[in-house]
This record gives structure tokens, C-alpha cells and sequence, in this order.
């Protein structure tokens, strides 16, 4: 009855089941403690938002206007160095993306520890580890696309631009949805760090095809790229 | 026993919320329920004083309310009633409630300490309240696996609340 008491703390039971378990939990002491305990977990998920929101506004107001100036720097270098016809590769988004819950993204579940334990340096940036790891896991299990994507970014970050791309197109190709677009958006920005630009826009063009989460963005840049020429 | 209002409402107000937006279908009105099943609560131990011997046996009788009052207002779909300010007395228990946020202080470090898995299912499962058939189709982990691993989270975190919130 644990479940049901935990999809009843939910609201996910209908009229007759909650009437069930609300009866139930009268008489059982045990199901009575997990309410209470459930009850607890519910006021903290709820208190989740806010709680990150104090921290964000406890920052204070001087250091956000030191973060809006920054920003504000940042966007002037950025426009001056866009301004300069050669150096519109600086727009590139050359971003590390985050590794996060590969328990629960990396389907099938049983490669899912493994690739886990293949990532354990991202957060520091070992990147020739985590290299070195990832091919041992791709040697293992050559369809798997996660793997490529991020092997291809260590790789990247790593100066190997080459195998970087190999290893992200190989993403790409053996994936859909979200991580094939988020592939041709690494590779597409690969090449705009590297001066190529037709290749640039012609891997924009293919995320924008897609229409998925990604083409407004390759849209935006795409844009930028032309006018620039 | 006079109930220490402000320690129920604390307690369980999220989850009377949660009960009543379930079987309403929406939650917009689940303030509205809840603070109905208050009113409901006050008028009966008013009327039976010491009705309420613990506050296990109030939490029951609010939530019972909450489920029916949701239902009633799921059929008839009438204007939210409103509590009116200063109608739930606030003589709570200081002690118990102290004690109370203490354990949802331990419990809200012991969620920060959760490795990301276990973190997002939290996030998708308790605050964004999905279900494990929506998490299963959004990530491919067959709805078994997420029932073993809520299970695991959920012993967790009770753990790591018995050791005062420390890593989970």
C-alpha cells in the first residue's frame, strides 16, 4: 500500500481508491508515519522554486548590476568583434554542455551506470579522461549515441577538432529528437570556431529542417552569418 | 486536546492541496477546497470539543473533507468559497511546530544532497508531479525500474532524515 499512499500524497488516486487509502490510513500506523513522511517531501518540493529564487535574490543588488555591466561588457566586445567582418566566428557558443541524470536519459537503463561511470571527471574537466573512458565504452557499444556526443565535446575541448566532429555527426546520425539537434548545433558551432563558414550554415540549415528545439536559435545565427558575408 | 492548527495547516496543506487538485482535475480551486476543509475542521471541533484527540486524527478528518468537498465542487463547479481572514485560530503547538520544521530543514538539506538522478526524479515526481507513466515515455525507463528507484529515493531520504538531513 506504500505506492498507493505516495500516488494518494500525489493526487494522482481517484475518488473510490482515495476514499480506499484514506480509511486505511486511519488503522495503520505504519501507512500513517509514510503519510506524514510524504507529507513532509510535499512541503519540500513545493518550497523547491522558492528556496532557489531566495538564494538567487540574496545575491543582492550590487552584485547584479556587476553581473548586468559584465553583461553589458560582454555584449559591446561582442558586437565590436562581430563588426569586424573577420571575426564572426566569435559568435560561435563554445559552451561545455552539462552532464545530468544519465540514470534516467540514457536508455537502456543497463548501459546507464556504465556511461555514468564513463563521465565521472566532466565536472572537472578531465577531458582526457573521460576520453579515454568514453572509447572504451564505444568499443563496447558502438551504437550507443550519447556516448559519441559526448566524447566528440571532450574531444573538442581537447583540440581535436577532426574526431570531434566525427564523433558528433556519428551522434547525430544514430539519434533523434533532442540530442540529434543538439549534435548538429555543437558541430554547426564547431565549424563556425574554425573559420567555416559554409559549413557553419549548411549544418544550421539542417537544424533548422528539423524544426525542433534548436531551429530558432540556428535561425537567429544563420541570419547573423548572412548579413555578415 | 485542542488542535494545533498551525502545525496541521504546515504540515499538511501541501498535500490536502495535492489530494484536492487531483480530484478536481485543476488546481486553481485547491486553495479554495482546502481552506473549505479548515472552515469544516474549526466548525466540528467547535462543535465537539476535544473531538480531535491527536493530530493524526485531524489530519484524517481534513483530508477525508478535502476529498469530498473536491468531489462536490468537481460535480456542481460553483464559485470558490472564500475563508474569510482571521476564521483559522492560530493557537498552535510552538514546540511541535519547531520540531516539525526542524525535520523539513534536515529534509530539504537531505534533497539538495541527492546525486542529479535522484534529484530530477524528485523534481519530475513531487514538484512538477508527474506521473512515472509521463516520466517513463519522457526518458525510456520502463515504469518498473522508476517505481524501484522512487522506492530507493523515498528510503533515502527517510534515512537521511532519521541521521538529522545529512547526504542522503
Amino acid at each position: 500500500l506504500s505506492e498507493r499512499v505516495t500516488a494518494l500524497v500525489l493526487g494522482e488516486l481517484g475518488a473510490d481508491e482515495s476514499a480506499r487509502v484514506l480509511e486505511h490510513v486511519e488503522t495503520c500506523a505504519e501507512c500513517s508515519r509514510q503519510l506524514d513522511f510524504l507529507a513532509e517531501v510535499t512541503t519540500v518540493a513545493a518550497r523547491a522554486v522558492p528556496s532557489v529564487r531566495a538564494r538567487r535574490a540574496s545575491l543582492g543588488w550590487r552584485r547584479w548590476i556587476a553581473a548586468a555591466a559584465a553583461v553589458l561588457l560582454v555584449a559591446f566586445i561582442a558586437w565590436r568583434a562581430f563588426d569586424r567582418a573577420d571575426d564572426w566566428r566569435e559568435l560561435a557558443d563554445r559552451s561545455v554542455p552539462v552532464f545530468v541524470a544519465a540514470q534516467l536519459r540514457a536508455p537502456p537503463p543497463s548501459l546507464a551506470t556504465e556511461l555514468e561511470e564513463a563521465m565521472h571527471g566532466w565536472e572537472q574537466r578531465d577531458f582526457t579522461r573521460v576520453d579515454a573512458a568514453l572509447t572504451r565504452f564505444v568499443a563496447a557499444h558502438a551504437e550507443h549515441a550519447p556516448a559519441y556526443f559526448w566524447r566528440g565535446v571532450a574531444r573538442r575541448e581537447l583540440g581535436r577538432l577532426d574526431e570531434a566532429e566525427s564523433d558528433l555527426r556519428t551522434a547525430a546520425a544514430k539519434s533523434q529528437g533532442y540530442l540529434r539537434e543538439h549534435s548538429l548545433w555543437v558541430v554547426a558551432n564547431l565549424r563556425l570556431a574554425r573559420g567555416e563558414l559554409d559549413g557553419t550554415r549548411a549544418a544550421l540549415r539542417e537544424l533548422e529542417q528539423l524544426e525542433g528545439e534548436f531551429a530558432a536559435k540556428a535561425f537567429e545565427l544563420d541570419e547573423r552569418l548572412r548579413s555578415a558575408r | 486536546m485542542p488542535i494545533a492548527w498551525e502545525s496541521l495547516l504546515a504540515r499538511y496543506q501541501e498535500l490536502a492541496r495535492n489530494l484536492a487538485a487531483g480530484l478536481l482535475g485543476r488546481r486553481d480551486e485547491a486553495d479554495d477546497v482546502v481552506q473549505e476543509a479548515m472552515l469544516a475542521l474549526v466548525a466540528a471541533e467547535r462543535a465537539q470539543p476535544g473531538r480531535f484527540a491527536t493530530l493524526e486524527h485531524a489530519r484524517n478528518y481534513l483530508l477525508k473533507t478535502v476529498r469530498n468537498l473536491s468531489l462536490e465542487r468537481r460535480e456542481r463547479r460553483r464559485d470558490p468559497a472564500q475563508l474569510a481572514e482571521g476564521d483559522a485560530p492560530a493557537r498552535g503547538d510552538a514546540g511541535e511546530l519547531d520540531d516539525w520544521r526542524e525535520r523539513v530543514a534536515g529534509l530539504e538539506r537531505a534533497v539538495e544532497q541527492l546525486d542529479p538522478a535522484g534529484r530530477e526524479l524528485f523534481e519530475s515526481r513531487f514538484r512538477a508531479r508527474k506521473t512515472l507513466a509521463q516520466i517513463a515515455s519522457e526518458t525510456g525507463v520502463p515504469i518498473s525500474t522508476l517505481h524501484s528507484r522512487e522506492k530507493a529515493l523515498l528510503e533515502r531520504l527517510r534515512r537521511a532524515l532519521e541521521r538529522g538531513g545529512g547526504a542522503a
